[in-house]
Parts: C-alpha cells; sequence; structure tokens
C-alpha cells in the first residue's frame, strides 16, 4: 500500500484509534473525567469528518488491490454514518448518565461500529464486506447489552447475537457458494463471470443467500422476526443508533453488492425484492398499528420503512438509487428525532415507552411535544416534510421504472401507516395529562431536536441541493 | 436442463445419506439401555453433579482472553516467516496489530480480569 | 402585485407562526389583532390580485409564478409555483373574504375559550394552506394544500378534545378522508404516469389537444377523472363519503362556518373545476359526478327535514348543496358550479354564524325543539338569517336564486331532464327545510329553559353577518342569467376554462329559460309555504305527519342509516373475520372498533403477526430458515 491509499483510510484509521483510547481511558481515568470520553468521541467524529471532506472531489478509486472502493458512493455514506454515531453518542450522554452506564467501552463500540459501517460501504469484495459486517455486529451486539442489570437488555444482546450469527453463517454460505461459481469475492470479477455468456449455476443460490443475510441486517420480512425485541429490550440510545446506522449500512452494501456484481442477475432480484418489499412494508405497518409500547412501535415502523427503501431498489435505476440515500438521509434524521424524544422521556430505568405516558405531552413540553410531532409527520408522508418527499421520489422512480403495482402498494401503505403515527399524536394532544409535572429535556438533545425540526422542513420545502448531493453520488455506483 | 437440477440431486443426496445413516444405527444398533452408558463421556472419569449446574465466571473469561491473547499472537508465526516479502509496510503493520493487542491487555488487566477471586 | 404573489399565502402562515407560538405568552387582544389583520392583509392582497388580473385582456389572465425549482429529479421536474388565474382568484377571493369575516366573528365568539391563540392559530393555518390549494400551480402542490387543510380540520373538528364526541368526530373525518385521498394520490400518480408531468399548464395542454396516450374518452382518462373524483367526494362529503361532515359540526361553530360550509369542503368542487380539461374528456366519469352530486344532493335534503339540532340541519344543507355544485360540474356547467360554490359561501356562512348566533344567546342550546320566539330578542341576527334562508331556498332576486337557477337551467339544456326535477324537487325541499328552521328558531312561542335570557350578540359578531347578508343579497347580480343581461361571471372565469371540451348546445328561447326560472321560484315558494303550514299555522301537522309515516321519518332521522350500514358491512365483519379466524391473541380492545374499519382488517393482521412474535428465539430462527428456503425456492422456481 502506498501513502496515497493510506491517506484515504485516514478517517477509518482515526475512528478506531479513538475507539482504542477511549478503551484504555476508561479503566485509566477518574470518575470525574467522564465528560472527556464523550468528547473524545465527538472529536474523532469531527476529525474523521474532516478527513473525509479532504477526499471530497478526488474522483473514484480502488485501492487495497480492489477491495475498497473510495468514490462518491462511500464518501456519502462513510458522511451519513460518521453523522449518525455523532449524534448517537450526544444522545446517549445524558441518558446513560441517569441509567449509569456511561462508560468509555459505549462510545469506544459505537466507533468501531461506525468503522465497520463504512467498510460495508466501501467494500467492492465479498470478504470486506463480510468483515465490516461482523465488525459492526459484535460492536452492536455488545451495545444492545449494554446495561448489564437489566434482564431486558440481556435478552436483547442474547437474541441479537444467536440470531445474528445464524444470519452471518448463511450469508458466508452465500459468499462461498458464489466464489464457487465466478472463482473470485472481487464484484467486478463476479460481474465478469456472471456477463460471460451463460450464468453459472451456483451464482443463483448464492445470491439468494447472500439476500437472506442483508436481509437479516435490513430487516425484511421474513427475516425481521429480531427487529421488535431487540429494539425493545436494548437501551434506547442503542436503539435510535440500530435503527438507522446498520440499516443503512447493510442497504449501501446491498446496492453495492447488486449493482455492481449481480447487475447480470436483475431480474431475479427484482423479483425476489417486489416481493420483499411487499412484505416488509404490510406486515410492519400491520403489526405496528397494535402496538402500545412507543419503542416497540418505532420498531415495527422501521421494518416498514425498509419496505420503502426497497422499493428503489426495486427500481433499479439512477433515480431508485438517488431516492434511496435522500430517503435515507431524511428517515436517519426524522428516527433519532423520534428515539431522541423516547430516550429523554423514558425515565428511570428506561420504563416509560407506553402511549399512556405520552398523553398530554403537549401540555407539559410542547417543544418537545412539537418536535415529536413533526418527525412522526414526516414519518407518515405528509407533505412539507422531508418524509412525503423522499416517499415521493423513491414511489416515482417505481412508477418511471414500471413498477405501478409495487407503488400503488406502497401508497396504500404508507396511508395506512399514518393510522399509527397519528394515534401517538393524538396521545399527545388531545388526551390529558394523568400528572402534572414537567418533563426535562438536555440541552444538547433539544438543540440536535430544533435540528431535526429545521432540517425536516428544509428537506420537504427544498430538497434539490440534498437530492443534487445524493445523484451526484451514486455515479460512482456501477 | 436447468443447470440448478444437480444442486437439487445433491442436496437430496446429503439429506438421504444423513437420514440412512440416522436410520441405519437406529435400526442395526444393539440399543441396550444401561445407566452408565446414558452418562455423557467425561475422559473415562465418572461424572458428578449436573449437566445445568453454574461454572464459575473466571473460566469463561479466561477462555475468552486465551481466544484473544493466544489464537490472535500465532498470527505472529507466518508473519515472521514472511516479514522479508512484506517489507516495511509488512512491519508497521504488524506493529499497529501488536499495540491494538497490548492495549486491550493492558484493558483487561486493569479491569480485574485476571484475577481470580 | 403578482409579483407578490407569494406573500398571500405567507401573510396567514406568518399569522398562525406568530400566534401559535408566542400566543400563550400574549395578551388575546394581541392575539386578536394578529390573526385578524393577517386574515384582512391576506384579503386585501387578494383583492389586489384579482384587480391586476381585471386590467388585463381576458385573453392573457393567466399569471404564472414560479417561486423556486421544488424538486429536480431527473427529467422530472416540480415547481413550487402559483398559478392565478380568474378560476383561482374568485376561490382566492372567497376564501380570504369570508374567512376574514369570520375572523372577527370569532373574536366575539370564542372570547371565553381556554385556548383562544390556539384557536386562531389552526384558523390562521387553514386559511395558508387553502390558498396554497386553490393557488397552486400543479398537482403536487395542490395536493400539500390538499393535507393541509385536511390537517387543519381534524385539529379543530377535535378543538374540544375534552368531549368524547369531538374526539371520536374527528377521528371519523379523518379515516373517511384517508379513503378519498388515496384516490386523489393514485390519480395523481396516474397523471404523472401518463403525461410524465405535474403541472396543470402542460398537462391540461397535452389533453386539449386529444393527445395519442390519453384520447378523449380513453380509459385512462376515465380512471384518472374516476380517482380525481373519488378524492374530490371525500373531502366534499359526497355519497358514500358524506358520513364524516354532519359529525364534524363538534367544532366550535365558526370553524362549521368556514372550514365544513364556506371553504374547505368546496375544494373537491374546486379540483373538479380545475381538471375539467380532463372530466371532460371522460364522459363516463363525468356522468359518475352527476349521478353523485344530484343524489347526495336530494338525500341529504330530504335528511336535512327531520334534524333537530340546528348546526346539524345546516351541515346536511351543505352536503345537498355541495351535491348541487357537482352536479353542475356533471352536466359541464363548470362555472356554474364555481358561482354556486361563491354564492353558497357567503350564505350558508352567514346561516352558521346565525345558528352560532343564536346557540350564543341561548347559552349553549343546539336543539331547534327548544329554540323559538327569538325572533324581536335577536333582530339583527333574525334578519340577516333570513336573508340567507331566502338566498338559499332560491327566492329571486337573492345570491342562491341566480346560482340554482343557473345549475338547473345547464341541466334541462344539456339534455338531462331527470336530473331537472330532482334538482326542482331539492330545491322545493331546500326552502322547506330551511324555513323549518328559521319558524322553529324564530317564530311560535319560546320554548327554551327558563332562565335563559337571550340577547343579541355582540358588534364583533353581528358586524360580519351583516357584511354576508349583504353578499348573500346581491353576489348574484355579477351571473345574471340570459334573458336578464349577460353573465359577466361566466365570462370572467372563461379563461380558466378554455380548455375545456364542450358539445354543442341547443339553442333553447329566452321566454323557456323564464319560464323555467318562474317555475323554480314558485317552487321554493310553495315549500316556504309548506313550512309556514306546517311550524307555525298549525305547529301539530308534522307531529302528525311523523306518526302516520312512521318508518320514513325513522329512515331520514337516522340519515338512511349509513352509519349502521357501514358498521354491519364494513366494520363488523372484518372484526368478525379477525376474531373468528384469526389469532385468539388478537386484542381488539386495543384496535378503536367504533371508527377504524379499514384499520381493524390489517390490525388482525397485526395480531396474527404478534402471535408469531412470541419471543423464542429457536421459532425466530425457524422463522429465518423457513424463509431462507422460500428465498430459494422463489428464486430456482419462478425463472423465466
Amino acid at each position: 500500500m502506498n501513502p496515497d491509499e493510506l491517506f484515504l483510510l485516514v478517517p477509518q484509521s482515526i475512528l478506531l484509534g479513538a475507539a482504542v483510547l477511549l478503551m484504555l481511558m476508561e479503566p485509566f481515568s477518574r470518575q470525574a473525567g467522564r465528560r472527556r470520553l464523550r468528547m473524545v468521541a465527538v472529536a474523532a467524529v469531527a476529525v474523521a469528518a474532516y478527513a473525509l471532506r479532504l477526499q471530497w472531489g478526488l474522483g473514484p478509486r480502488s485501492i487495497g488491490g480492489g477491495m475498497i472502493r473510495v468514490d462518491g458512493f462511500s464518501l456519502f455514506f462513510q458522511w451519513l454514518f460518521l453523522v449518525i454515531t455523532g449524534l448517537s453518542a450526544v444522545l446517549a450522554a445524558d441518558f446513560n448518565q441517569r441509567e449509569g452506564i456511561d462508560r468509555g467501552e459505549y462510545y469506544a463500540l459505537l466507533l468501531t461500529a461506525c468503522s465497520g459501517m463504512s467498510l460495508m460501504a466501501m467494500s467492492a469484495d465479498l470478504i470486506l464486506t463480510f468483515i465490516g459486517i461482523e465488525i459492526l455486529s459484535l460492536s452492536t451486539y455488545i451495545l444492545a447489552g449494554f446495561k448489564r442489570r437489566d434482564i431486558a437488555s440481556g435478552e436483547s444482546s442474547l437474541k441479537y447475537f444467536l440470531l445474528g450469527s445464524f444470519a452471518t453463517a448463511i450469508l458466508l454460505y452465500g459468499i462461498a457458494l458464489v466464489y464457487g461459481a465466478a472463482g473470485s469475492t472481487q464484484y467486478q470479477a463476479i460481474r465478469a463471470a456472471a456477463a460471460a455468456g451463460e450464468v453459472p449455476a451456483l451464482l443463483l443460490p448464492g445470491l439468494g443467500l447472500l439476500l437472506v443475510g442483508l436481509g437479516f441486517k435490513i430487516g425484511l420480512v421474513p427475516f425481521h422476526s429480531w427487529i421488535p425485541d431487540v429494539y425493545q429490550g436494548a437501551p434506547s440510545p442503542v436503539t435510535a443508533f440500530m435503527s438507522v446506522g446498520p440499516k443503512a449500512a447493510a442497504i449501501a452494501a446491498l446496492l453495492r453488492l447488486l449493482v455492481e456484481a449481480l447487475p447480470g442477475l436483475a431480474p431475479d432480484w427484482t423479483r425476489l425484492l417486489w416481493l420483499m418489499a411487499v412484505l416488509t412494508m404490510t406486515l410492519g405497518n400491520a403489526a405496528a398499528l397494535v402496538q402500545s409500547n412507543v419503542k416497540r412501535m418505532l420498531a415495527y415502523s422501521a421494518i416498514a420503512q425498509a419496505g420503502y427503501i426497497l422499493v428503489g431498489v426495486v427500481a433499479n435505476t439512477r433515480e431508485g438509487f438517488t431516492a434511496i440515500l435522500f430517503y435515507l438521509v431524511v428517515y436517519t434524521v426524522m428516527n433519532l428525532m423520534a428515539f431522541g424524544v423516547v430516550l429523554s422521556l423514558s425515565g428511570p430505568g428506561d420504563r416509560r415507552v407506553h402511549l399512556e405516558d405520552y398523553a398530554g405531552l403537549a401540555r407539559r413540553a410542547p417543544f418537545v411535544a412539537a418536535a415529536l410531532g413533526v418527525a412522526l409527520l414526516a414519518l407518515a408522508g405528509i407533505p412539507l416534510t422531508g418524509g412525503f418527499m423522499g416517499k415521493f421520489f423513491l414511489f416515482g422512480s417505481a412508477v418511471k421504472a414500471g413498477f405501478v403495482g409495487l407503488a400503488v402498494i406502497a401508497v396504500l401503505n404508507s396511508v395506512l401507516s399514518v393510522y399509527y403515527y397519528f394515534r401517538l399524536l393524538v396521545y399527545m394532544y388531545m388526551k390529558d395529562a394523568p400528572q402534572g409535572g414537567a418533563e426535562s429535556i438536555s440541552r444538547p438533545v433539544g438543540a440536535i431536536l430544533a435540528i431535526g425540526v429545521f432540517l425536516i422542513l428544509w428537506l420537504g420545502v427544498g430538497p434539490d441541493r440534498f437530492l443534487a448531493l445524493a445523484g451526484h453520488s451514486i455515479l460512482g455506483l456501477k | 436442463m436447468n443447470p440448478l437440477i444437480p444442486l437439487a440431486v445433491m442436496a437430496l443426496l446429503v439429506a438421504g445419506i444423513v437420514a440412512l445413516f440416522i436410520l441405519a444405527s437406529v435400526f442395526l444398533g444393539p440399543g441396550k439401555r444401561h445407566p452408565v452408558k446414558d452418562t455423557p463421556f467425561e475422559c473415562g472419569i465418572p461424572s458428578e453433579g449436573f449437566a445445568g449446574g453454574r461454572m464459575h465466571i473466571g473460566y469463561y473469561i479466561m477462555a475468552m482472553l486465551f481466544v484473544v491473547f493466544d489464537v490472535e499472537l500465532a498470527f505472529l508465526f507466518p508473519w515472521a516467516a514472511a516479514l522479508r516479502g512484506l517489507g516495511w509496510f509488512g512491519f508497521v503493520a504488524m506493529f499497529l496489530f501488536i499495540a491494538v493487542i497490548g492495549a486491550g491487555f493492558a484493558y483487561a488487566w486493569k479491569m480485574g480480569a485476571l484475577e481470580w477471586e | 402585485m403578482t409579483e407578490l404573489l407569494w406573500l398571500l399565502p405567507l401573510v396567514p402562515l406568518a399569522g398562525a407562526a406568530l400566534c401559535g407560538l408566542a400566543g400563550r405568552r400574549l395578551p388575546k387582544r394581541a392575539v386578536t389583532i394578529v390573526a385578524c389583520s393577517a386574515s384582512g392583509a391576506a384579503f386585501v392582497l387578494a383583492l389586489a390580485a384579482f384587480f391586476e388580473l381585471l386590467a388585463l385582456a381576458p385573453g392573457d389572465r393567466r399569471i404564472e409564478r414560479e417561486f423556486f425549482t421544488w424538486i429536480a429529479a431527473g427529467d422530472f421536474t416540480a415547481s413550487a409555483g402559483f398559478l392565478l388565474d380568474p378560476l383561482s382568484a374568485v376561490m382566492a377571493l372567497v376564501v380570504t373574504g369570508v374567512g376574514f369575516l369570520i375572523h372577527v366573528y370569532s373574536t366575539g365568539y370564542m372570547r371565553a375559550e381556554a385556548g383562544y391563540y390556539r384557536f386562531f392559530a389552526y384558523m390562521n393555518l387553514f386559511l395558508f394552506s387553502m390558498l396554497v390549494l386553490v393557488l397552486a400551480g400543479n398537482f403536487l402542490l395542490m395536493f400539500v394544500g390538499w393535507e393541509g387543510v385536511g390537517l387543519c380540520s381534524y385539529l379543530l373538528i377535535g378543538y374540544y378534545f375534552d368531549r368524547p364526541a369531538a374526539a371520536d368526530a374527528g377521528k371519523k373525518a379523518f379515516i373517511v378522508n384517508r379513503v378519498g385521498d388515496v384516490g386523489f394520490i393514485l390519480g395523481i400518480l396516474l397523471v404523472f404516469l401518463t403525461f410524465g408531468s405535474l403541472e396543470f399548464g402542460p398537462v391540461f395542454g397535452e389533453i386539449a389537444a386529444d393527445s395519442a396516450f390519453a384520447p378523449p374518452g380513453s380509459g385512462v382518462l376515465t380512471a384518472t377523472a374516476l380517482l380525481l373524483f373519488v378524492g374530490a367526494a371525500g373531502k366534499s362529503a359526497q355519497i358514500p363519503l358524506h358520513v364524516w361532515l354532519p359529525d364534524a359540526m363538534e367544532g366550535p361553530t365558526p370553524v362549521s362556518a368556514l372550514i365544513h360550509a364556506a371553504t374547505m369542503v368546496t375544494a373537491g368542487v374546486y379540483m373538479v373545476v380545475r381538471c375539467a380539461p380532463i372530466f371532460s374528456r371522460a364522459p363516463a366519469a363525468l356522468d359518475a359526478v352527476l349521478v353523485v352530486g344530484i343524489a347526495t344532493a336530494l338525500m341529504a335534503a330530504t335528511i336535512g327535514l327531520v334534524q333537530t339540532d340546528i348546526k346539524r340541519v345546516l351541515a346536511y344543507s351543505t352536503v345537498s348543496q355541495l351535491g348541487f355544485m357537482f352536479a353542475a360540474a356533471g352536466v359541464g356547467a363548470f362555472s356554474a358550479a364555481i358561482f354556486h360554490l361563491m354564492t353558497h359561501a357567503f350564505f350558508k356562512a352567514l346561516l352558521f354564524l346565525g345558528a352560532g348566533s343564536v346557540i350564543h344567546a341561548l347559552s349553549g342550546e343546539q336543539d331547534l325543539r327548544r329554540m323559538g320566539g327569538l325572533r324581536r330578542r335577536l333582530p339583527i341576527t333574525f334578519w340577516t338569517m333570513l336573508t340567507a334562508a331566502l338566498a338559499i331556498s332560491g327566492i329571486f332576486p337573492l345570491a342562491g336564486f341566480f346560482s340554482k337557477d343557473e345549475i338547473l337551467w345547464s341541466a334541462w339544456a344539456g339534455g338531462h331532464p331527470v336530473v331537472w326535477i330532482v334538482g326542482l324537487l331539492t330545491a322545493g325541499l331546500t326552502a322547506l327545510y330551511m324555513f323549518r328552521l328559521i319558524f322553529l328558531a324564530f317564530f311560535g312561542e319560546a320554548r327554551y329553559a327558563q332562565g335563559v335570557h337571550p340577547h343579541e350578540s355582540p358588534r364583533s359578531m353581528t358586524a360580519p353577518l351583516v357584511a354576508l347578508a349583504l353578499l348573500s343579497a346581491v353576489a348574484g347580480f355579477i351571473g345574471l342569467p340570459a334573458w336578464l343581461g349577460a353573465n359577466r361571471f361566466a365570462r370572467f372565469l372563461e379563461p380558466s376554462l378554455s380548455l375545456v371540451r364542450r358539445g354543442d348546445a341547443p339553442h333553447l328561447s329566452h321566454a323557456l329559460e323564464f319560464g323555467f326560472a318562474a317555475l323554480s321560484v314558485a317552487v321554493a315558494l310553495a315549500g316556504i309555504f309548506a313550512a309556514y303550514r306546517l311550524y307555525v299555522v298549525r305547529p301539530g301537522t308534522a307531529g302528525r305527519i311523523v306518526a302516520r309515516w312512521g318508518a320514513l321519518y325513522r329512515l331520514l332521522r337516522d340519515k338512511y342509516r349509513f352509519d349502521e350500514f357501514y358498521d354491519r358491512a364494513v366494520i363488523r365483519p372484518v372484526l368478525r373475520l379477525s376474531e373468528r379466524t384469526l389469532w385468539q391473541r388478537v386484542d381488539v380492545g386495543v384496535i378503536d372498533r367504533a371508527v377504524n374499519g379499514v384499520g381493524a382488517s390489517m390490525a388482525g393482521l397485526g395480531g396474527v403477526l404478534r402471535g408469531m412474535q412470541n419471543g423464542l428465539i429457536r421459532s425466530y430462527a425457524a422463522w429465518i430458515l423457513a424463509g431462507t428456503a422460500a428465498v430459494l425456492l422463489y428464486l430456482s422456481l419462478f425463472r423465466n
């Protein structure tokens, strides 16, 4: 590796270096220095983002013998992951102090997870994709169980670990089959093998198993069963992180894999993903309707949202991929906002997460209720919010690609989803609070909510610049 | 012919052979039951206690530390053999690797993982 | 002014933001000033835009202002742009004018309410959304406004959220409107799919050029028009989606006047007229509009005959009049539909505000059976409401006469004699139920509770009544029928409807038209006379009729049992299905049975999923394994 290539890996090195530093700081620093841990994590994210900024405009290139691709696509996702990680660290701060889990390992694991996600987006080789998934997964397994004394958290972690290992094994088997068929794990080589005359027979089951493995991470039906339990049991800031970060990373890996390695099998995977998209959004929404636990409702909502995103993959056009990137930004903002409110209000022990706990919130904390309201409206896809724009682009791309039926199902689904998002709104605005007492929310979380409201409205009213950015980013994907 | 047919045939064969062996052992085995035969085999020493009993947490930690520090460091042998070919890049990379392992070791030590209470 | 067109909706938005964000800390007086001046300023701006438009040559009266490119994705672009043409100018004037008067009225009516600022924030927000809706230059922006007015409507219906009826009504309006919105969204998608654009200009231009994609009468156009009409029927409360509007009367009375009578519910009519180039080329869809419209008009009028809640009588009257507007569109008389929309906005807002004044005077009494004799106690309310009642009944020369007569005449001239007869009958019923209301409330002896001392409302409430009464009286003169002069309104609107496809109108004599007008006035007078006989001369007669025709009476009183029908045909079967065939763990208590029929089936599915979600890792792993097998099978089996 020459210095040029190393330069492109500086952001990742910063993240991992900071992770090691944080791990050492935990036992070697006194109790009073806790604040510093967060500062180190946020600073590492900021420096990595700056290092990433220097790469912008270099043009696409492959490094590491063709294993790693640095292009608009991976830069976009690395940037997104850094934002997610930074915000998760900030959101977690007060919560962790309240729950007594404000430890250096927490932030170290966030950073390693971020690094794993970035590798998934950059990878042009099945082996590296797998390594990225593993780095991410191991970090999130531990994070889900970070509240060691809490039985729900432990259950969440164990379930995630066991099912995750199972899915990883399937993924690995898929990699083996694809390797057997193509004779290489590199995306370009796989593509060439599929393009040369007849498609090797093993490639198809290989594709299927890879889709299962990635579908598990994204949370596609029927591989979604872990999501409600794990999201509900994990500490709320971890849930917030998991609902956006790993999902986006798996979608990035999926896009790279399908578009760069397996375009030859496009008829097959669009057919399969069409069905999975329909199942995912319909079942996700249907299950969300009957939830009374807000965290669980948001978990099912996250499943349904993954279904919407899949619509763009099925479209398999430039517009579709642009829409996915755009929607991922919107989704990140609105979901982090929603979970930001949830984790701030959940009270000691992370227990106050039922619909009733939100009754009369508009009276008790008007700003928080308004921010959550905006996030919910965006999740429901109400016009003037980024959520509407994102869905419009996604479904529009499907219509254009000729998948009218899918778009109609998606529209019907998003109309249905309005019901449960609005139910929470009704609780906040149209019910009386059981008892008074203003809610307090920490200043950083408040600032994130305010910025989030602004962003959601901006994305809804003037999506142009973000759309141009997304469109530019997918140019690397080929 | 569908290229997937050989694959399906192989899958059937595998399942069939597994089923065959299991069934064969059920039917062919003498099947005499005896309490001693039903106990798990433990190096020939008579077993005692329950299988579901709890083990001291120290065993798990020790096992994990073994995986981390022994197996990971076994990586040093191939590296040493190939060092000439790898050059300075390999040299620096391995020292980074050792540094990270060392950091982990320090962490484990300081957190008290090496103590058997 | 047209350069500043963007200011028109933004002024009420600013008012809403100020009232909503700072209103809690502001004194009531400041909220009043902000809200009223925002709506007043919007009216002045609309007026200025209107006159500027008037100054242009008729052919040039189409001003498109694109503020910024809203979305540019590939070859698809949508601009955030407004379209000011005669049609949207008329709508903007009605919305801001009536809106301003109702804001003034509300300062008196809502004075004692908690959440005064909240009310005005919603009202201003409503004005903003409504203006976006009518000024939008493309389907997408129109949809934004469409959803916005819907949101304000739910919020305001549920304004008294501590009353369960109000919360239920809000939910019902919400769910019924979702059905309509699905139609609208799918219609928009279909337009996009067919024409590759959502801007009104190119889409309608393409249609008017009888393009090869969508020739007149083609299935695509018919489907588009029908889907759009489903949306319109939801918003404008047409059969079978009319059930939400009467319940919406749970909101404060000024809300009923502004949103559920004068403006928002007419958005469906506006949308159909805006899309007239599509509808006029889809005869089958137009027939559907006609049938639904006239059937709704008749049905709602008959229900209105027997309601005892003063606001519900007016609500059914609104549904009926909206039916008239759709019938007008259905026979191709689009300008007549908008004309009636405008006059109706005046007199129906007036009726609601008058009813509010009566309710206010009687300390919240809404039952007509407990009113009576208020004529002398509330003189201004009485005289203004009488004007409105005469106007809606179609008595010459008040506004309703001209607009309703134009619709009836268009039906006859368009070759729909049955529609004409039903319309005439409905007009007679309209006079009957409206004067029943007037006689019950203002004549006869006082039947309200002892100790209530009705008094005329404060000037802030009576002044808007007088202004609206004047408008109800004279607004008709801008649309004179041919036998009296020239229809300036239709001529003004003409540029907006230039792309409409028209058949050849048969030339009928002015004398015949005059005769028809005289006939419809006679029918209206007959209705008034019947009401007079029934409720003033011999107040017992009505009771005897009810006794004689008990079954019919009960059918009308129960509103043709639409709600019961939905309950039986949709909600309960779905619930039974989910209870019997689905998991026993379906927790039906979680879902709201009463109002949510559509949701129930999905909730049933949700219950099944919950059964799957049993928390055991081994069963989750089994699902994943089964899913993997299914994926592999699906991939390999259905390969073409």
